[in-house]
């Protein structure tokens, strides 16, 4: 085998482990999913929990309006969320929510501050997506320094 | 007998072209940004982080580009081809009309041009199926990221419920406020991960390329040194080669 040869087939193994790759987002993608059905069951628990709150009147008479009409099937948590849903009751709620997204942060930066168990999970989750956004921010650094190979 | 090309490699050149409606960073981008454009606003106030711009921008390249790339070397590929065909093809058309010791160095030196251009070829296709497989790559991985958004915007969807309740004290004991925060930087994480692949591909496709331009490096020290003997020969034995005039 000629030193070209060598260089190709070893050019070749590289080629094969990037292709590789393309299967283990797809996997990746099918694992990410799992989780988030898991997810969605549990959420979905606390959405009921919430419609009964808000049917009785408990979180307020503008969501007592909203259930009242998601009941009905005129809208849905989500046109609420997006703002598609434009009634004065929902835009109410969302003024709300933006009222309360500072606190959100302050709930998040107490978690992390703290030393309970049950603040772990949420401890970890974000550590490691800070610590790995910073190192594909310096991945990406990495390769735009990287001159090109020259053709000549 | 003449010599005659047995290809000719000028008619495979073309304008390399990819097929319309190919670039998928377009719909990649439009779609994340229809899925959760309307939450960026509450995202960053209460999260401090930009999913469009840390998980959809950096993969917004001009993909389609790279597309045009990868179709340019499979032509290149193919007209290195010829040309090492041409080349080897006069080892043996020129068997009748030529012999000598020239003759037999010319139809030697012939044979290794025309394994240098073959493996040229096979450095063409390498660095289109390298690009090739860096575009399926970015492919996987818009379709893995865009899924990701769109749960990433439940998440966000279901954290504005539950900070919509306008009672006081509506946080506290909200477990779920917790659960959806760790879901949301657990999906954060998995997209960052595919990101992350798609750099990784890229780095290993540049060391890839990098190797496949040595190897063209090495074949053209060969190629100057291969023409440099040839015409040493041909200069030492011109009688006889130009009695023959090269077989032509």
């Amino acid at each position: 085998m000629s030193e070209a040869d060598r260089m190709i087939a070893q050019v070749r193994a590289m080629l094969g482990e990037i292709q590789s790759i393309s299967e283990d987002i797809q996997k990746e993608t099918r694992e990410a999913i799992k989780e988030h059905q898991d997810y969605l069951s549990k959420a979905e628990e606390g959405d009921e929990e919430r419609a009964k709150k808000a049917r009785a009147g408990e979180l307020g008479p503008d969501w007592q309006k909203i259930q009242r009409r998601i009941d009905l099937g005129e809208t849905s948590p989500g046109a609420i969320a997006l703002g598609a849903d434009d009634s004065t009751a929902a835009q109410n709620l969302r003024r709300t929510a933006a009222e309360h997204t500072e606190a959100i942060a302050e709930y998040q930066r107490e978690q992390l501050d703290s030393d309970a168990d049950s603040a772990q999970d949420l401890q970890v989750a974000y550590g490691a997506a800070q610590a790995h956004l910073r190192e594909i921010r310096e991945q990406v650094a990495r390769i735009q320094a990287r001159p090109l190979p020259t053709l000549d | 007998m003449s010599v005659v090309e047995k290809v000719d490699p000028s008619s495979l050149m073309c304008t390399p072209t990819v097929p319309p409606g190919d670039d998928f960073v377009e719909e990649f981008e439009s779609s994340c940004g229809f899925l959760i454009g309307h939450l960026l606003g509450f995202c960053r106030s209460a999260f401090n982080v930009d999913p469009v711009y840390e998980l959809v921008k950096p993969l917004c390249g001009d993909w389609g580009l790279m597309g045009q790339a990868q179709a340019g070397w499979g032509i290149a590929g193919k007209m290195c081809t010829g040309v090492g065909e041409n080349f080897t093809a006069l080892s043996t058309n020129t068997l009748d009309v030529w012999e000598g010791e020239a003759a037999d160095a010319f139809r030697t030196q012939m044979v290794t041009l025309g394994k240098n251009y073959t493996t040229y070829s096979e450095g063409c296709d390498l660095i289109g199926e390298l690009t090739g497989s860096l575009i399926e790559v970015a492919k996987s991985a818009a379709l893995g990221i865009g899924t990701l958004i769109s749960f990433l915007s439940d998440i966000l969807e279901r954290l504005v419920i539950e900070a919509s309740v306008p009672v006081v004290g509506w946080l506290v004991g909200a477990a779920d406020i917790a659960i959806h925060i760790r879901s949301f930087w657990s999906k954060f994480d998995r997209a960052i991960t595919l990101l992350r692949r798609v750099l990784d591909a890229i780095e290993k496709a540049i060391d890839a390329i990098y190797a496949v331009i040595n190897i063209m490096h090495a074949i053209k020290v060969a190629l100057a040194t291969v023409a440099g003997t040839a015409a040493a020969i041909n200069a030492t034995h011109m009688d006889g080669a130009a009695r023959n005039q090269f077989g032509v």
